[in-house]
Protein backbone atom coordinates (compact mmCIF):
# COMPACT_ATOMS: atom_id res chain seq x y z
CA UNK A 1 0.00 0.00 0.00
CA UNK A 2 2.95 2.29 0.64
CA UNK A 3 3.43 2.82 -3.09
CA UNK A 4 0.02 4.50 -3.25
CA UNK A 5 0.78 7.10 -0.59
CA UNK A 6 1.70 10.62 -1.61
CA UNK A 7 5.10 11.21 -0.04
CA UNK A 8 4.83 14.94 -0.67
CA UNK A 9 1.82 15.52 1.59
CA UNK A 10 3.65 14.50 4.78
CA UNK A 11 6.52 16.78 3.80
CA UNK A 12 4.17 19.74 3.39
CA UNK A 13 3.05 19.25 6.99
CA UNK A 14 6.68 18.71 8.05
CA UNK A 15 7.65 22.06 6.52
CA UNK A 16 5.48 23.69 9.21
CA UNK A 17 7.88 22.44 11.90
CA UNK A 18 10.62 24.54 10.24
CA UNK A 19 8.64 27.75 9.80
CA UNK A 20 8.72 28.99 13.40
CA UNK A 21 5.89 29.70 15.86
CA UNK A 22 3.42 31.07 13.30
CA UNK A 23 3.81 27.91 11.21
CA UNK A 24 3.38 25.72 14.29
CA UNK A 25 0.18 27.64 15.02
CA UNK A 26 -1.05 26.64 11.55
CA UNK A 27 -0.14 23.03 12.33
CA UNK A 28 -2.13 23.01 15.58
CA UNK A 29 -5.04 24.80 13.94
CA UNK A 30 -5.08 22.08 11.23
CA UNK A 31 -5.13 19.40 13.91
CA UNK A 32 -7.95 21.22 15.67
CA UNK A 33 -9.92 21.46 12.43
CA UNK A 34 -9.44 17.77 11.80
CA UNK A 35 -10.45 16.97 15.39
CA UNK A 36 -13.58 19.09 15.22
CA UNK A 37 -14.23 17.71 11.72
CA UNK A 38 -14.71 14.26 13.26
CA UNK A 39 -17.85 15.59 14.95
CA UNK A 40 -19.12 17.32 11.82
CA UNK A 41 -20.91 15.52 8.99
CA UNK A 42 -19.36 18.01 6.58
CA UNK A 43 -15.79 17.31 7.65
CA UNK A 44 -13.14 19.83 8.61
CA UNK A 45 -13.48 23.48 7.65
CA UNK A 46 -12.02 24.06 4.21
CA UNK A 47 -10.98 20.43 3.73
CA UNK A 48 -11.60 18.69 0.44
CA UNK A 49 -13.06 15.21 0.06
CA UNK A 50 -10.38 12.58 0.51
CA UNK A 51 -9.98 8.83 0.70
CA UNK A 52 -8.32 8.04 4.00
CA UNK A 53 -9.30 5.89 6.97
CA UNK A 54 -9.94 9.11 8.98
CA UNK A 55 -12.11 10.64 6.32
CA UNK A 56 -14.03 7.46 5.71
CA UNK A 57 -14.89 7.31 9.42
CA UNK A 58 -16.70 10.64 9.04
CA UNK A 59 -18.87 9.32 6.25
CA UNK A 60 -22.50 8.64 7.19
CA UNK B 1 14.66 20.94 -23.11
CA UNK B 2 16.34 20.20 -26.41
CA UNK B 3 19.54 20.96 -28.25
CA UNK B 4 19.94 22.49 -31.67
CA UNK B 5 23.61 22.12 -32.51
CA UNK B 6 25.36 23.89 -29.63
CA UNK B 7 22.24 25.82 -28.67
CA UNK B 8 20.27 24.88 -25.54
CA UNK B 9 16.54 25.54 -25.96
CA UNK B 10 13.49 25.11 -23.77
CA UNK B 11 9.99 24.81 -25.20
CA UNK B 12 7.15 26.22 -23.08
CA UNK B 13 3.47 25.28 -23.26
CA UNK B 14 0.73 27.88 -22.53
CA UNK B 15 0.94 27.68 -18.69
CA UNK B 16 4.76 27.66 -18.61
CA UNK B 17 4.82 30.55 -21.09
CA UNK B 18 2.53 32.57 -18.79
CA UNK B 19 4.83 31.76 -15.82
CA UNK B 20 7.81 32.91 -17.91
CA UNK B 21 6.11 36.21 -18.79
CA UNK B 22 5.41 36.79 -15.10
CA UNK B 23 9.02 35.93 -14.19
CA UNK B 24 10.51 38.21 -16.85
CA UNK B 25 8.52 41.13 -15.38
CA UNK B 26 10.00 40.76 -11.88
CA UNK B 27 12.88 42.78 -10.48
CA UNK B 28 14.83 39.90 -8.95
CA UNK B 29 15.04 37.67 -12.04
CA UNK B 30 16.92 39.98 -14.45
CA UNK B 31 19.19 41.06 -11.57
CA UNK B 32 19.99 37.43 -10.66
CA UNK B 33 20.62 36.66 -14.33
CA UNK B 34 22.99 39.64 -14.69
CA UNK B 35 24.88 38.49 -11.59
CA UNK B 36 25.26 34.97 -13.06
CA UNK B 37 23.14 33.44 -10.29
CA UNK B 38 20.58 32.30 -12.86
CA UNK B 39 21.53 30.96 -16.29
CA UNK B 40 21.29 33.66 -18.98
CA UNK B 41 18.01 33.09 -20.77
CA UNK B 42 16.46 34.86 -23.74
CA UNK B 43 13.21 34.40 -25.60
CA UNK B 44 13.72 33.40 -29.22
CA UNK B 45 11.45 33.67 -32.17
CA UNK B 46 10.12 30.12 -32.53
CA UNK B 47 9.96 30.53 -36.31
CA UNK B 48 13.70 31.21 -36.23
CA UNK B 49 14.63 27.91 -34.57
CA UNK B 50 12.33 25.75 -36.67
CA UNK B 51 10.53 24.03 -33.81
CA UNK B 52 6.79 23.78 -33.64
CA UNK B 53 4.21 23.09 -30.99
CA UNK B 54 5.48 25.50 -28.32
CA UNK B 55 3.90 28.75 -27.17
CA UNK B 56 7.31 30.21 -26.35
CA UNK B 57 10.87 29.02 -26.93
CA UNK B 58 13.67 30.08 -24.56
CA UNK B 59 17.39 29.85 -25.19
CA UNK B 60 19.83 29.25 -22.32
CA UNK B 61 23.52 30.05 -22.34
CA UNK B 62 25.23 26.62 -22.39
CA UNK B 63 26.96 25.36 -19.22
CA UNK B 64 30.61 24.44 -19.97
CA UNK B 65 30.40 21.06 -18.21
CA UNK B 66 27.34 19.56 -16.55
CA UNK B 67 28.00 18.14 -13.09
CA UNK B 68 25.85 16.39 -10.50
CA UNK B 69 25.50 16.97 -6.74
CA UNK B 70 27.16 13.64 -5.95
CA UNK B 71 30.32 15.08 -7.54
CA UNK B 72 30.37 18.28 -5.48
CA UNK B 73 32.23 18.95 -2.26
CA UNK B 74 30.46 19.71 1.01
CA UNK B 75 30.92 23.45 0.55
CA UNK B 76 29.77 23.33 -3.08
CA UNK B 77 26.55 21.60 -2.01
CA UNK B 78 26.09 24.12 0.82
CA UNK B 79 26.73 27.09 -1.51
CA UNK B 80 24.30 25.63 -4.06
CA UNK B 81 21.69 25.19 -1.29
CA UNK B 82 22.08 28.81 -0.18
CA UNK B 83 21.73 30.03 -3.79
CA UNK B 84 18.54 27.98 -4.17
CA UNK B 85 17.06 29.44 -0.97
CA UNK B 86 18.15 33.01 -1.81
CA UNK B 87 16.37 32.77 -5.16
CA UNK B 88 13.28 31.34 -3.46
CA UNK B 89 13.28 34.19 -0.92
CA UNK B 90 13.75 36.85 -3.62
CA UNK B 91 10.98 35.25 -5.70
CA UNK B 92 8.56 35.04 -2.74
CA UNK B 93 8.93 38.79 -2.21
CA UNK B 94 7.43 39.25 -5.68
CA UNK B 95 4.67 36.67 -5.42
CA UNK B 96 6.55 33.86 -7.14
CA UNK B 97 7.64 30.49 -5.77
CA UNK B 98 9.57 27.45 -6.95
CA UNK B 99 7.92 24.17 -7.88
CA UNK B 100 10.77 22.12 -6.49
CA UNK B 101 13.92 22.16 -4.39
CA UNK B 102 16.26 19.99 -6.40
CA UNK B 103 20.05 20.20 -6.31
CA UNK B 104 19.94 19.29 -10.02
CA UNK B 105 18.53 22.80 -10.57
CA UNK B 106 22.04 24.12 -9.94
CA UNK B 107 25.03 23.94 -12.27
CA UNK B 108 28.48 25.50 -12.12
CA UNK B 109 30.48 27.92 -14.24
CA UNK B 110 33.88 27.28 -12.73
CA UNK B 111 33.22 27.86 -9.03
CA UNK B 112 30.14 30.05 -9.55
CA UNK B 113 26.85 28.29 -8.86
CA UNK B 114 24.06 29.10 -11.30
CA UNK B 115 20.39 28.14 -11.22
CA UNK B 116 19.42 26.54 -14.52
CA UNK B 117 15.82 25.33 -14.18
CA UNK B 118 14.03 28.52 -15.17
CA UNK B 119 10.85 26.47 -15.69
CA UNK B 120 10.65 25.86 -11.91
CA UNK B 121 9.30 29.34 -11.16
CA UNK B 122 5.53 29.64 -10.77
CA UNK B 123 2.99 31.90 -9.07
CA UNK B 124 3.06 31.37 -5.33
CA UNK B 125 0.30 29.10 -4.05
CA UNK B 126 0.51 27.80 -0.50
CA UNK B 127 3.49 26.06 1.10
CA UNK B 128 6.76 25.52 -0.79
CA UNK B 129 6.39 22.10 -2.46
CA UNK B 130 10.17 21.82 -2.79
CA UNK B 131 10.84 21.34 0.93
CA UNK B 132 11.02 17.55 0.68
CA UNK B 133 13.37 17.62 -2.31
CA UNK B 134 15.50 20.25 -0.63
CA UNK B 135 15.88 17.99 2.41
CA UNK B 136 16.65 14.91 0.32
CA UNK B 137 19.11 16.46 -2.10
CA UNK B 138 20.71 19.27 -0.07
CA UNK B 139 20.09 19.14 3.65
CA UNK B 140 20.38 15.41 4.36
CA UNK B 141 23.65 14.89 2.44
CA UNK B 142 25.07 17.91 4.29
CA UNK B 143 23.88 16.45 7.61
CA UNK B 144 25.38 13.07 6.78
CA UNK B 145 28.78 14.73 6.62
CA UNK B 146 28.31 17.40 9.32
CA UNK B 147 26.70 15.15 11.93
CA UNK B 148 28.06 11.70 11.11
CA UNK B 149 31.41 12.54 9.51
CA UNK B 150 30.47 10.46 6.46
CA UNK B 151 31.31 11.88 3.00
CA UNK B 152 27.96 12.10 1.22
CA UNK B 153 29.03 11.74 -2.41
CA UNK B 154 28.73 7.96 -2.86
CA UNK B 155 25.42 7.87 -0.98
CA UNK B 156 23.92 10.64 -3.07
CA UNK B 157 25.17 8.95 -6.26
CA UNK B 158 23.07 5.93 -5.27
CA UNK B 159 19.88 7.96 -4.69
CA UNK B 160 18.87 10.02 -7.71
CA UNK B 161 15.99 11.57 -5.73
CA UNK B 162 18.17 12.13 -2.68
CA UNK B 163 18.26 10.46 0.73
CA UNK B 164 14.76 9.54 2.02
CA UNK B 165 13.56 10.98 5.40
CA UNK B 166 12.86 7.48 6.79
CA UNK B 167 16.47 6.34 6.11
CA UNK B 168 17.85 9.54 7.58
CA UNK B 169 15.73 9.08 10.74
CA UNK B 170 17.40 5.70 11.27
CA UNK B 171 20.87 7.08 10.56
CA UNK B 172 20.37 10.12 12.79
CA UNK B 173 18.69 8.40 15.75
CA UNK B 174 19.74 8.39 19.43
CA UNK B 175 21.85 11.35 20.52
CA UNK B 176 22.12 12.57 16.91
CA UNK B 177 18.48 13.72 17.14
CA UNK B 178 19.67 16.66 19.20
CA UNK B 179 22.14 17.90 16.59
CA UNK B 180 21.41 21.01 14.51
CA UNK B 181 18.21 20.71 12.51
CA UNK B 182 17.74 16.96 12.99
CA UNK B 183 14.64 16.91 15.19
CA UNK B 184 12.62 19.24 12.94
CA UNK B 185 13.88 18.28 9.50
CA UNK B 186 14.51 14.57 9.97
CA UNK B 187 12.73 13.04 12.99
CA UNK B 188 9.47 14.99 12.71
CA UNK B 189 9.65 14.96 8.90
CA UNK B 190 9.85 11.16 8.83
CA UNK B 191 7.04 10.93 11.41
CA UNK B 192 4.80 13.27 9.36
CA UNK B 193 5.53 11.24 6.25
CA UNK B 194 4.64 8.01 8.04
CA UNK B 195 1.38 9.32 9.47
CA UNK B 196 0.03 11.36 6.59
CA UNK B 197 -2.08 9.29 4.29
CA UNK B 198 -3.93 12.16 2.64
CA UNK B 199 -3.37 13.64 -0.79
CA UNK B 200 -1.21 16.72 -1.35
CA UNK B 201 -4.22 18.74 -2.52
CA UNK B 202 -6.17 17.86 0.61
CA UNK B 203 -3.27 18.86 2.89
CA UNK B 204 -2.74 22.10 0.95
CA UNK B 205 -6.41 22.98 1.32
CA UNK B 206 -6.27 22.27 5.07
CA UNK B 207 -3.17 24.44 5.42
CA UNK B 208 -4.82 27.30 3.55
CA UNK B 209 -7.91 26.99 5.75
CA UNK B 210 -5.70 27.11 8.84
CA UNK B 211 -4.21 30.43 7.70
CA UNK B 212 -1.01 29.45 5.85
CA UNK B 213 0.51 32.53 4.22
CA UNK B 214 3.51 33.41 2.08
CA UNK B 215 5.21 34.76 5.23
CA UNK B 216 5.40 31.20 6.52
CA UNK B 217 7.01 29.96 3.30
CA UNK B 218 9.52 32.79 3.74
CA UNK B 219 10.14 31.81 7.38
CA UNK B 220 10.74 28.18 6.29
CA UNK B 221 13.29 29.23 3.66
CA UNK B 222 15.04 31.59 6.10
CA UNK B 223 15.24 28.89 8.76
CA UNK B 224 16.69 26.39 6.26
CA UNK B 225 19.24 28.97 5.08
CA UNK B 226 20.38 29.59 8.65
CA UNK B 227 20.70 25.85 9.23
CA UNK B 228 22.72 25.23 6.04
CA UNK B 229 25.14 28.02 6.99
CA UNK B 230 25.53 26.47 10.44
CA UNK B 231 26.47 22.99 9.17
CA UNK B 232 30.19 22.38 8.92
CA UNK B 233 32.06 19.39 7.61
CA UNK B 234 34.44 18.05 10.21
CA UNK B 235 36.32 16.01 7.61
CA UNK B 236 39.85 17.26 7.37
CA UNK B 237 42.04 14.19 7.78
CA UNK B 238 42.93 12.85 4.36
CA UNK B 239 45.90 10.95 3.07
CA UNK B 240 46.02 13.35 0.15
CA UNK B 241 45.55 16.73 1.77
CA UNK B 242 49.25 17.03 2.60
CA UNK B 243 50.44 15.31 -0.58
CA UNK B 244 52.28 18.33 -1.92
CA UNK B 245 54.38 18.42 1.25
CA UNK B 246 54.97 14.69 1.55
CA UNK B 247 55.35 13.59 -2.09
CA UNK B 248 58.68 12.44 -3.43
CA UNK B 249 59.37 15.29 -5.85
CA UNK B 250 62.67 17.06 -5.57
CA UNK B 251 62.62 20.79 -6.29
CA UNK B 252 64.30 20.11 -9.65
CA UNK B 253 61.66 17.51 -10.61
CA UNK B 254 58.81 19.81 -9.57
CA UNK B 255 60.23 22.71 -11.61
CA UNK B 256 60.85 20.55 -14.70
CA UNK B 257 57.34 19.09 -14.48
CA UNK B 258 55.79 22.56 -14.16
CA UNK B 259 57.78 23.77 -17.20
CA UNK B 260 56.72 20.78 -19.27
CA UNK B 261 53.01 21.20 -18.45
CA UNK B 262 53.18 24.98 -18.93
CA UNK B 263 54.72 24.53 -22.39
CA UNK B 264 51.90 22.24 -23.52
CA UNK B 265 49.27 24.51 -21.94
CA UNK B 266 50.61 27.59 -23.73
CA UNK B 267 50.99 25.86 -27.10
CA UNK B 268 47.40 26.66 -28.17
CA UNK B 269 43.92 27.62 -26.92
CA UNK B 270 42.00 24.69 -25.39
CA UNK B 271 38.27 24.51 -25.23
CA UNK B 272 37.80 21.94 -22.43
CA UNK B 273 40.65 20.49 -20.38
CA UNK B 274 40.38 17.58 -17.92
CA UNK B 275 42.83 17.25 -15.05
CA UNK B 276 42.40 13.64 -13.91
CA UNK B 277 43.65 13.06 -10.36
CA UNK B 278 44.12 16.79 -9.83
CA UNK B 279 45.10 16.72 -6.12
CA UNK B 280 45.50 20.38 -5.05
CA UNK B 281 44.88 21.58 -8.62
CA UNK B 282 48.28 23.17 -9.25
CA UNK B 283 48.36 21.95 -12.88
CA UNK B 284 44.68 22.74 -13.54
CA UNK B 285 45.53 26.32 -12.52
CA UNK B 286 48.42 26.30 -14.96
CA UNK B 287 46.15 25.30 -17.86
CA UNK B 288 43.26 27.63 -16.89
CA UNK B 289 44.55 30.83 -18.59
CA UNK B 290 44.83 28.91 -21.88
CA UNK B 291 41.48 27.09 -21.75
CA UNK B 292 37.83 28.12 -21.92
CA UNK B 293 37.15 25.76 -19.05
CA UNK B 294 38.95 23.18 -16.96
CA UNK B 295 37.35 20.27 -15.11
CA UNK B 296 39.64 19.04 -12.32
CA UNK B 297 38.67 15.77 -10.66
CA UNK B 298 39.98 13.75 -7.76
CA UNK B 299 38.46 11.03 -5.62
CA UNK B 300 39.54 12.69 -2.36
CA UNK B 301 36.72 14.96 -1.19
CA UNK B 302 38.88 16.75 1.38
CA UNK B 303 41.54 17.72 -1.18
CA UNK B 304 38.93 18.83 -3.73
CA UNK B 305 37.19 20.75 -0.93
CA UNK B 306 40.39 22.68 -0.19
CA UNK B 307 40.85 23.31 -3.93
CA UNK B 308 37.29 24.68 -4.22
CA UNK B 309 37.93 27.05 -1.31
CA UNK B 310 41.16 28.31 -2.85
CA UNK B 311 39.46 28.81 -6.24
CA UNK B 312 36.64 30.77 -4.59
CA UNK B 313 39.19 33.03 -2.93
CA UNK B 314 41.91 33.40 -5.55
CA UNK B 315 40.41 32.15 -8.83
CA UNK B 316 40.78 31.40 -11.66
CA UNK B 317 37.06 31.44 -12.37
CA UNK B 318 37.03 28.83 -15.13
CA UNK B 319 38.09 25.74 -13.16
CA UNK B 320 35.39 23.35 -11.92
CA UNK B 321 36.66 21.02 -9.18
CA UNK B 322 34.75 17.74 -8.80
CA UNK B 323 34.89 14.69 -6.55
CA UNK B 324 35.09 11.76 -8.98
CA UNK B 325 36.53 8.34 -8.30
CA UNK B 326 38.13 7.51 -11.64
CA UNK B 327 37.98 3.78 -10.94
CA UNK B 328 34.24 4.07 -10.23
CA UNK B 329 33.07 7.27 -11.99
CA UNK B 330 29.49 8.54 -11.88
CA UNK B 331 27.46 6.17 -14.08
CA UNK B 332 24.45 6.98 -16.27
CA UNK B 333 21.37 7.17 -14.02
CA UNK B 334 17.59 7.35 -14.07
CA UNK B 335 15.02 5.92 -16.47
CA UNK B 336 16.76 3.74 -19.05
CA UNK B 337 20.03 5.18 -17.81
CA UNK B 338 19.31 8.26 -19.91
CA UNK B 339 18.21 10.94 -17.41
CA UNK B 340 21.70 11.68 -16.10
CA UNK B 341 24.77 10.97 -18.18
CA UNK B 342 27.89 9.15 -17.08
CA UNK B 343 30.81 11.41 -16.19
CA UNK B 344 32.75 10.64 -19.37
CA UNK B 345 29.71 11.24 -21.63
CA UNK B 346 29.19 14.85 -20.54
CA UNK B 347 31.93 16.56 -22.48
CA UNK B 348 34.68 16.01 -25.03
CA UNK B 349 37.94 17.44 -23.72
CA UNK B 350 40.66 18.50 -26.14
CA UNK B 351 43.33 18.31 -23.45
CA UNK B 352 43.71 15.63 -20.76
CA UNK B 353 46.23 15.82 -17.93
CA UNK B 354 47.00 12.49 -16.23
CA UNK B 355 49.87 13.37 -13.93
CA UNK B 356 51.07 10.80 -11.40
CA UNK B 357 47.89 8.84 -12.02
CA UNK B 358 48.85 5.67 -13.90
CA UNK B 359 50.55 3.96 -10.92
CA UNK B 360 47.43 4.47 -8.80
CA UNK B 361 45.18 2.93 -11.43
CA UNK B 362 47.50 0.03 -12.27
CA UNK B 363 49.06 -0.84 -8.91
CA UNK B 364 46.52 0.33 -6.32
CA UNK B 365 43.33 -0.30 -8.30
CA UNK B 366 44.56 -3.29 -10.37
CA UNK B 367 43.44 -1.86 -13.72
CA UNK B 368 45.54 -3.46 -16.50
CA UNK B 369 47.91 -0.87 -18.01
CA UNK B 370 46.61 -1.57 -21.54
CA UNK B 371 43.11 -0.66 -20.28
CA UNK B 372 44.40 2.58 -18.81
CA UNK B 373 46.09 3.64 -22.06
CA UNK B 374 43.03 2.59 -24.07
CA UNK B 375 40.89 4.77 -21.75
CA UNK B 376 43.24 7.72 -22.32
CA UNK B 377 42.88 7.21 -26.09
CA UNK B 378 39.06 7.14 -25.78
CA UNK B 379 39.05 10.85 -24.88
CA UNK B 380 40.41 11.63 -28.36
CA UNK B 381 42.37 14.52 -26.80
CA UNK B 382 45.96 15.66 -26.47
CA UNK B 383 47.33 13.76 -23.50
CA UNK B 384 49.92 14.91 -20.97
CA UNK B 385 50.83 11.85 -18.95
CA UNK B 386 53.39 11.12 -16.27
CA UNK B 387 54.81 7.67 -15.72
CA UNK B 388 56.15 6.93 -12.26
CA UNK B 389 58.73 4.14 -12.40
CA UNK B 390 58.47 1.17 -10.03
CA UNK B 391 61.58 2.24 -8.09
CA UNK B 392 60.07 5.65 -7.21
CA UNK B 393 59.33 5.80 -3.44
CA UNK B 394 55.62 6.54 -4.06
CA UNK B 395 55.27 3.55 -6.41
CA UNK B 396 57.23 1.46 -3.90
CA UNK B 397 54.71 2.38 -1.23
CA UNK B 398 51.86 1.06 -3.38
CA UNK B 399 53.82 -2.07 -4.39
CA UNK B 400 54.57 -2.83 -0.73
CA UNK B 401 50.91 -3.82 -0.26
CA UNK B 402 51.02 -6.28 -3.17
CA UNK B 403 52.27 -9.85 -3.63
CA UNK B 404 55.84 -9.95 -5.00
CA UNK B 405 55.68 -10.22 -8.79
CA UNK B 406 52.01 -9.20 -8.99
CA UNK B 407 52.86 -6.08 -10.98
CA UNK B 408 55.98 -7.22 -12.83
CA UNK B 409 54.47 -5.89 -16.05
CA UNK B 410 54.39 -2.38 -14.58
CA UNK B 411 57.44 -0.87 -16.27
CA UNK B 412 58.40 2.04 -18.51
CA UNK B 413 59.08 -0.14 -21.58
CA UNK B 414 55.61 -1.70 -21.37
CA UNK B 415 54.02 1.72 -20.86
CA UNK B 416 55.85 3.31 -23.80
CA UNK B 417 55.01 0.45 -26.11
CA UNK B 418 51.29 0.74 -25.21
CA UNK B 419 51.41 4.51 -25.63
CA UNK B 420 53.13 4.19 -29.03
CA UNK B 421 50.44 1.77 -30.21
CA UNK B 422 47.60 4.30 -29.79
CA UNK B 423 49.27 7.72 -29.74
CA UNK B 424 51.84 9.79 -31.58
CA UNK B 425 54.23 10.82 -28.83
CA UNK B 426 55.14 14.46 -29.49
CA UNK B 427 57.56 14.95 -26.60
CA UNK B 428 59.12 12.83 -23.87
CA UNK B 429 60.99 14.21 -20.89
CA UNK B 430 62.50 12.25 -18.02
CA UNK B 431 62.59 14.30 -14.81
CA UNK B 432 66.04 14.97 -13.25
CA UNK B 433 65.59 12.32 -10.53
CA UNK B 434 65.34 9.63 -13.21
CA UNK B 435 62.28 8.10 -11.52
CA UNK B 436 59.51 9.81 -13.50
CA UNK B 437 58.95 10.61 -17.18
CA UNK B 438 56.49 12.99 -18.81
CA UNK B 439 54.94 12.59 -22.26
CA UNK B 440 52.74 14.67 -24.50
CA UNK B 441 50.89 12.55 -27.00
CA UNK B 442 48.13 12.84 -29.60
CA UNK B 443 45.79 9.96 -30.27
CA UNK B 444 46.00 8.40 -33.72
CA UNK B 445 42.59 8.76 -35.31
Amino acid sequence: MLAYLDAGSGSLIASLFVGGFAAMAVFFKMQFHRFTGVFSRKGAVGSTPEVTPDAESTEP
Amino acid sequence: MFHLGDRVLRGLGPQAAADWQMLAMTEFFPAAMAAGRVVRTTEVDSAQVAVEGWTTVLEHEPIPFVSYPSEWTFEMLADAAVLHLDLLLAALDEGISLKDGSAYNIQWRGVTATFVDVGSFEAVAGPWPGYRQFCQLFLYPLMLEAHLDVPFQKYLAGHLDGLPPADMRRLLGGRHRFKAGVMRNVTLHAAAERRTTRSTQSVQADMAAAGYSVDLARATARSLRKLVLKLRSSRSASGWAAYRRTCSYSDEDAAAKADFVANVAESRRWSLAFDLGCNDGAFARMVAPHADSVVAVDSDDVTVGAFYRSLRTDGPANVLPLVVDLVDPTPARGWRGAERLAFTDRGRPDLVLALALVHHLVIAANVPMAEVVDWFASFGATLVVEFVEPHDPMAQRLLANKEPGQHDDYGIEEFESLLDASFDVMARQPLPSGRRTLYVARPRS
